[in-house]
């Protein structure tokens, strides 16, 4: 039941039905004129976060696959060094690379047939890049691509053992140098790694012959870490002082990101 | 009208029909709910209307699963007529023009400024009394709807409403003769905070 309306309530009522206006004219079509900005405004934004993802997935998986293909991370002391996934947002993440003339027998464990899909150069192995293809030997037929032009700088870490009792120098070619550098400590805080913060050149000096065994053998390991343009090629010298040539290879960073 | 009436489940085509149905059929009485709500400003009311129309469409096949869609779509448009408000209230309260001598009962020019002088008095309430006077008064809703649509109690209702009213008759006075129990004579043409 309704109360009786008093003086002021009449009037205002009366004053609103007063109010009452035609809609503006064209309102169906403002509104779908609306509807069609919203629908845009939602794929924009639909496109945008698929290419984010897209961006973002294949170094992620990638650094996921790496993992499961050698058994997980080393325990022990890789406890104390981050896992080797990467990204050029997170560059704070990234492992060390071990100073020059440190000894570790090892840093965990890799699949016992590592060195089936690691490619060699001297006493220096590439883990797992015969597999990934992330370093190949140089080929004497004509010279690497250069920089790939709109690259941009990504870092890339990998694992490389060197066997006991050798010295390895890895320099990168004179020509590389605008596009490519190994890093020597991750300690950039949380910005991202500009060219100028990496080496040209890094010695790996494994542990002398007489040390026990590791868990990968006799070997030393190392995680190597590195900027790269991405889509580039750079070729790295490999020396040691038993060569009498430096060995040859190039380091690689894809399209689709870094392999690691 | 309802055009949820016309099934539980309808096709696209069938909901873009439904919902021009519905536009011709409501746009004049939601227009001048938007334009009330706003404080009779015109553009913003326009804007208003067409975004909380927009919004419908988009859903307006599971509005139209609850029945008649005009009561969800007014709710739509007074919670968005509150959000916009909530964005805008830093804005100061503009004082009315003085009246001068109050309009004499039976005088249609005073009666037209009568009007207009609630109305705009109307505009300077806070939105959620505002709300409850355009539902209450234009949409004829009782207190009970009033409640349902703008999701608050009816004792919530009742009390906005009684604030809003108590307001309007400081700022709007009554038209002719001091109203019962109101114990408030005619502004002096200014609004007074309270």
């Amino acid at each position: 039941m309704r109360c009786v309306m008093s003086d002021l309530e009449r009037r205002l009522r009366a004053a609103m039905i007063a109010a009452a206006e035609q809609p503006p004219a064209g309102l169906m079509q403002a509104i779908r004129r609306r509807h069609r900005r919203h629908i845009r405004r939602v794929g924009a934004a639909c496109v945008a976060a698929v290419a984010a993802v897209a961006i973002a997935v294949p170094p992620v998986a990638h650094a996921l696959r790496a993992g499961h293909a050698t058994g997980g991370q080393p325990a022990g002391p890789a406890a104390t060094r981050p896992a080797p996934a990467l990204s050029s947002s997170a560059p704070a993440a990234v492992p060390t690379t071990p100073s020059a003339d440190a000894c570790q027998p090892s840093v965990g464990q890799l699949a016992s047939n590592w060195r089936d899909g690691s490619l060699r150069a001297g006493p220096v192995w590439f883990v797992y890049a015969r597999r990934e293809g992330y370093v190949r030997l140089a080929s004497s037929a004509g010279a690497p691509p250069g920089p790939h032009r709109g690259g941009k700088p990504e870092v890339g870490v990998m694992i490389v053992e060197v066997d006991y009792g050798f010295r390895a120098v890895l320099t990168v070619a004179a020509s590389a140098r605008p596009y490519f550098r190994f890093l020597d400590g991750f300690t950039n805080g949380s910005g991202p790694y500009p060219l100028r913060d990496g080496l040209d050149s890094l010695t790996l000096a494994a542990c002398p012959r007489g040390t026990p065994p590791g868990d990968n053998g006799r070997v030393s390991d190392y995680y190597l870490g590195f900027i790269i343009k991405r889509g580039s090629e750079a070729p790295v010298a490999v020396r040691t002082a038993t060569a009498a040539r430096p060995v040859r290879v190039i380091f690689t960073c894809r399209r689709r990101g870094c392999n690691t | 009208m309802s055009v949820g009436d016309q099934g539980d489940v309808i096709g696209a085509e069938d909901a873009a029909a439904s919902f021009e149905y519905f536009v011709d059929g409501s746009s004049a009485r939601l227009f001048t709910m938007a334009l009330l709500l706003t404080g009779r400003q015109r553009v913003e009311a326009e804007d208003l209307l067409q975004g909380v129309l927009e919004r419908a469409y988009r859903r307006w096949r599971r509005i139209c699963q609850n029945g008649d869609p005009e009561p969800y779509v007014r709710q739509m448009l007074v919670n968005a007529s509150v959000d916009r408000w909530r964005l805008l209230r830093r804005r100061p309260e503009e004082p009315l023009p003085a009246a001068g001598a109050g309009p004499a009962a039976g005088d249609q020019a005073s009666e037209i400024a009568d009007r207009d002088l609630l109305l705009r008095a109307l505009a300077l309430l806070p939105a959620g009394q505002r709300a409850v006077l355009v539902l209450r008064y234009f949409n004829d809703l009782s207190e009970a709807q009033t409640a349902a649509t703008l999701g608050c109690s009816v004792g919530s209702v009742k009390s906005q409403a009684s604030r809003a009213l108590a307001r309007l008759r400081v700022i709007a006075g009554p038209a002719a003769g001091p109203e019962p129990g109101s114990g408030a004579g005619r502004g002096d043409g200014a609004v007074r905070h309270e």
